[in-house]
């Protein structure tokens, strides 16, 4: 199997496993807690975190496209597709700068991604409604991704750790010739 | 990072509330981005339904608003805390409608 079709089958996986989490995370009624409209933990934001250490950034653009598309899909409505679509986008671009950046750690980058999520939404919310007043949920929802970036982040900093010892991230490096595979 | 996202947060609470007054104030109600309800924050009592893809009721009552009895699917609109501060507002995404509080003060110049 050459590199591409291993590539792409691993895109597929990461795909179906975000569909998983994004699909499971709607059972955890967060929104009780914090009654925030399009609140959530982001579980899905460590598929894409992994995929872009391990991939890079076509790739996971790719898996978040695919995401979100089939998530809308699957949920009966495509209302939602705006708010997903420009929240994952905005929290990749970031996440790809602040790691690119070097000084934050898996954790830092999540939180990162986190709070341009929020922010993404925030803006597709503001052009769906065509109004400036949902700013007011910005403030709650910074604070929210604080906390759900860390947790988002611990997790992937889990699955970073697993691939590291199981020998996956060096397999994997060995067969991108180097490219990919420096999560850490 | 997580100190300066939180210190960003507290700014942005300070810039939208600082200077509101609610002398003055009005519920304004938007759907799908056209008003379609205004009423004074102050002396106003009552139940407002509001049309739409997903009804909902706006209830303002002792200085404070908040929904009630919406068909939306999530019903976070629903589930907010009333508000009564200028530069407060309670979204209903399914919807498209926003209830939110203008007044006399700073969050005139940024809640449109």
């Amino acid at each position: 199997m050459n590199r591409r079709t291993k590539t792409l089958a691993l895109c597929a996986l990461l795909t179906a496993l975000a569909l998983g989490l994004s699909y499971v995370e709607r059972l955890i009624p967060l929104g009780l807690l914090i009654p925030l409209p399009g609140i959530k933990l982001g579980l899905a934001n460590v598929v894409t975190l992994f995929a872009l250490c391990f991939l890079g950034l076509g790739p996971a653009f790719a898996v978040l496209i695919a995401r979100c598309f089939l998530g809308s899909l699957f949920a009966g409505s495509l209302s939602g597709l705006v708010f997903s679509l420009t929240g994952g986008l905005l929290a990749m671009v970031v996440m790809a700068a602040a790691r690119k950046g070097g000084r934050l750690s898996v954790y830092g980058v999540s939180v990162c991604g986190a709070a341009a999520h929020n922010l993404g939404q925030i803006c597709a919310a503001m052009a769906v409604m065509k109004t400036p007043a949902v700013i007011s949920y910005l403030p709650a929802l910074l604070v929210t991704a604080v906390f759900a970036g860390a947790l988002t982040g611990a997790a992937a900093a889990g699955v970073f750790r697993a691939a590291q010892s199981s020998g996956f991230a060096q397999a994997w490096g060995r067969e991108t010739n180097g490219k990919q595979g420096g999560a850490t | 990072m997580c100190a300066l996202i939180l210190l960003l947060a507290l700014g942005l609470t300070l810039g939208l509330h600082a200077g509101a007054k609610t002398d003055g104030a009005q519920v304004v109600v938007s759907a799908g981005g056209t008003q379609v309800l205004q009423k004074p924050l102050e002396g106003t009592e009552g139940r407002f339904p509001i049309d739409g893809e997903y009804p909902l009721t706006v209830c303002i009552s002792g200085g404070r608003v908040w929904v009630e009895d919406s068909h939306c699917p999530g019903g976070d609109c629903q589930a907010q805390r009333p508000i009564s501060r200028p530069g407060q507002s309670i979204v209903c995404l399914p919807g498209r409608i926003t209830v939110a509080i203008r007044g006399g003060g700073a969050a005139d110049l940024i809640v449109g």
